[in-house]
């Protein structure tokens, strides 16, 4: 027994002496926010002994530490760690999300052909795939990101030709319909101001009036634009909708974590 | 008469002694204030065109629609002094409009822009889409990305 645990301490000893990583000097080098030094330490010994798994592990910290995300790519194919350890990934995805959603789903690629597959189980890319197909269960969610979900579904129902059509009989009725009510007085009074100045000066100069020419135009431009708009609208409401949902995804499932607990 | 070149001296020189103080305050007032009581215009770039095809750079519609936005934006828009509820001002919405989607789309949008620009307008839209000056961020292209 006491054998054993000499043997057990010696070991352990021998292993602290001999790691070629000191994680409490890369603990301390991100709390003090020395960057360049932790880039310096870390590329010193890859030099020293040679680039190993673990090595990458702390290099792919470092790359989305500082939001280097290319590198970070780049660098994540080649660790095996990386892939294993599920609230790293989750984290991971969840800051590569608020920088590109493309670079999100590349990464699932590459977790898919080199990883174990553990972030297609993540609450983030289920909530991707529901996206993609709304008739998928979204039992999954907690109750404040089914309200953002139903907020973007809602949203995503919505039809361009609905609200061009609302446009064109009332204007700016079409953005009641899509959710911009508060801006609906702006539209409504530009184009009935402008379509009173117009039909009055056809009635009382005519319509080659130069007058008459300027005004009616001005009311075209005006109609016109209030139906395009907001079918231009729509589609950025749909795209800022989308995104808030992933972003507030991302942010639940990385809170609480730490990259260099 | 006398007198009354006496009488004009003090005045004069009371004005100008009076003037000076104000000079020296003025100049004290501006340099301590300047940053707070005066509002800068936001840098407007010029179009350039840059992913055009030829014959649309060659355009003299082009032209006129920038000129006319020029003229608005150098002369007009700096005397109207009103604030626009938009990060990218009207005008520059619309010039930048031109520039990435067309003429026809590009003025569509910027007069859109126009008809939604009300003090409301920023209760529409979200905390993130409102910078810290309180107004609405809107980026020229929907960025799927």
């Amino acid at each position: 027994m006491k054998i054993s645990s000499v043997i057990f301490i010696v070991l352990s000893i021998s292993i602290r002496l001999n790691s070629q990583i000191n994680s409490e000097f890369i603990h301390h080098l991100v709390l003090s926010e020395q960057n360049k030094e932790h880039s310096t330490y870390l590329n010193s010994i890859a030099n020293k002994y040679g680039v190993s798994d673990s090595l990458t592990y702390y290099m792919v910290k470092y790359h989305l530490l500082i939001n280097d995300y290319g590198s970070f790519q780049n660098e994540i194919r080649n660790c095996i760690l990386c892939f294993q350890d599920s609230s790293f990934l989750n984290y991971s995805t969840s800051e590569l999300l608020k920088h590109s959603i493309s670079a999100t789903e590349k990464f699932w690629e590459i977790d898919s052909a080199n990883g174990l597959g553990i972030s297609h189980t993540s609450m983030l890319k289920k909530s991707f795939d529901l996206i993609s197909n709304s008739g998928l269960n979204k039992d999954f969610l907690p109750y404040e990101l089914k309200v953002n979900y139903n907020e973007y579904a809602s949203v995503n129902q919505k039809k361009a030709w609905i609200a061009a059509t609302l446009s064109a009989a009332i204007p700016g009725l079409g953005k009641i319909y899509i959710g911009r009510s508060n801006s609906f007085f702006g539209s409504f009074v530009s184009n009935i101001f402008y379509g009173i100045t117009a039909f009055e000066s056809i009635n009382k100069l005519g319509f080659k009036n130069a007058y008459s020419l300027v005004s009616t135009g001005a009311f075209g431009v005006f109609y016109l634009s209030n139906i395009i708009g907001v079918i231009h609208d729509l589609k950025r409401i749909k795209n800022e909708k989308k995104k808030h949902f992933l972003y507030e995804v991302a942010n639940y499932q990385s809170v609480g974590f730490d990259l260099y607990e | 008469m006398n007198k009354r070149i006496l009488f004009v001296f003090l005045c004069c020189f009371f004005i100008v002694s009076v003037k000076a103080q104000l000079l020296s305050n003025d100049s004290l007032l501006s340099s301590s204030f300047y940053e707070h009581c005066c509002k800068k215009h936001k840098p407007r770039a010029l179009m350039t065109f840059k992913e055009r095809s030829f014959w649309y750079k060659i355009n003299p519609v082009s032209y006129v629609s920038i000129g006319l936005m020029f003229g608005y934006q150098r002369f007009l828009s700096q005397q109207l002094g009103s604030e626009c509820a938009y990060q990218i001002t009207c005008s520059e919405h619309a010039k930048k409009a031109v520039e990435r989607y067309g003429l026809f789309k590009g003025v569509m949008y910027g007069f859109y822009q126009l008809q939604s620009c009300t003090p409301k307008t920023g209760y529409d839209y979200p905390d993130y889409a409102i910078n810290k000056s309180g107004e609405i961020i809107n980026p020229i292209e929907i960025n799927e990305d």
